[in-house]
């Protein structure tokens, strides 16, 4: 098995990428590795639960890397994976749209199920949490689809403008201008939540 | 509640300002507007409320961490998938070459077929062709402005780019991309690889790059 190592820098993805989609497992494993957050991320945000997200992060993996005639390599293969995994994620939405009623119930059995204990112990703060959480992923839903997928592949993704424009094939002005207005209709939901 | 918007202004602004994305220049001019502007100081504070920089409000609710059995079970499920996508694309094109291998042994054993459309009363395949047009006129090959490249390397002298048919809305078709079957594609100087395309597309179709005459 080749290493990988030293493909690791950001210069040596495209070679890594076309590794990966000839099955070489360690340049999937560095691939997953290195991206695996942002896209569940990103995938959790626009479905509201892990079981999903893991599942739209997967199909999204197996696109990007055997659909390589549609990455331009213009940007990065980051980029484009958000891109095929946010398109995933909706796609998945779509189909399971019943499940959204029960996405707060589903994201707080996630948390139990995954093991991960926040490092507090105190129920009352677990509690206003587990609310906010559910508060902020019910207004996320309440935006534009549009503005939902732009402010989460900024927020979650950690995407500059300009990434988020590529994925979306958009101009750095509408994501702009898709952010301010997104902000600016989440306040008025949460006005009552989050202090500005 | 959103500021009116001001003359010559875009509020837009002061989202980009917020996330660092703006240039100096940019802020500067951003800034001078709310030292007059203070009434837009509300919506600047919103709009850092609820950046990406605001870890009062994110942290808390991020998305709670698939558990490492289930990051496992996931990255095993996609090289499967992977390996499985592999497996049925070489397998595709280990047929198809068979297929083609055995087509091109026909053409030299058996005899070549009769043109009989030289003749004057046309068959009825041949119908609307002016006679004689078969095999005589010459077919019409595609400039440089008919061929979409879809991929390049940057050094691509001597390799392999894939482009979309030039006459594909036409008559004329040499091959399909499943048709094809690469035995060896290698990288440049540089270690990069030319794009091949992973599955078949029935209008999309390899073409060799020649590297040009000095």
């Amino acid at each position: 098995m080749r290493p990988v190592t030293a493909q690791a820098s950001p210069d040596g993805e495209d070679v890594l990428v076309a590794r990966a989609a000839r099955g070489d497992g360690a340049a999937l494993d560095e691939l997953f590795s290195r991206h695996r957050d942002h896209a569940y991320r990103v995938a959790y945000r626009l479905l509201g639960n892990s079981e999903d997200a893991l599942d739209a992060l997967q199909e999204g993996f197996i696109k990007a890397l055997t659909h390589l005639h549609g990455f331009e390599r213009r940007s990065s293969f980051k980029t484009w994976l958000l891109r095929v995994v946010s398109n995933a994620a909706l796609d998945l939405g779509r189909q399971r749209r019943r499940r959204e009623r029960l996405s707060v119930e589903a994201s707080n059995r996630a948390t139990s199920e995954s093991g991960q204990t926040p490092e507090h112990s105190d129920p009352c703060r677990e509690a206003e949490e587990s609310d906010l959480r559910s508060a902020v992923a019910e207004a996320l839903m309440m935006l534009p689809e549009s503005q939902r997928r732009t402010f989460i592949l900024h927020v979650d993704g950690g995407m500059s403008y300009r990434e988020v424009a590529d994925t979306m094939g958009i101009s750095i002005g509408t994501v702009m201008s898709r952010l301010f207005y997104a902000r600016q209709k989440l306040r008025g939901i949460l006005a009552s939540r989050v202090q500005a | 509640m959103t500021t009116p918007r001001p003359e010559n202004f875009p509020l837009e602004l002061l989202a980009a300002y917020a996330d660092g994305e703006l240039s100096t220049e940019d802020r500067s001019r951003v800034e001078c507007w709310l030292a007059e502007n203070h009434e837009a100081l509300e919506d600047l504070e919103t709009q850092e409320a609820f950046g990406p920089g605001n870890v009062d409000l994110w942290g808390p609710v991020s998305p709670p961490s698939p558990s490492a059995d289930d990051w496992i079970a996931t990255r095993e499920c996609i090289g499967r998938q992977m390996r499985l996508a592999n497996r049925v694309r070489w397998a595709g094109w280990a047929g198809t070459f068979g297929l083609l291998a055995t087509a091109a042994t026909l053409m030299f054993v058996l005899p070549a077929p009769q043109h009989n459309c030289v003749d004057p009363e046309l068959p009825r395949d041949c119908d609307g062709l002016p006679p004689g047009s078969i095999d005589d006129e010459p077919y019409p090959m595609a400039s440089s402005a008919d061929v979409r490249i879809i991929s390049l390397p940057e050094s691509a002298s001597g390799l392999l780019v894939v482009g979309e048919h030039p006459l594909r809305d036409s008559f004329l078709s040499f091959a399909k991309m499943s048709e094809v079957q690469f035995h060896n594609v290698g990288t440049d100087l540089a270690g990069r690889f030319p794009e091949v395309m992973n599955e078949a597309a029935d209008d999309v179709l390899p073409m060799l790059w020649a590297p040009r005459e000095p």
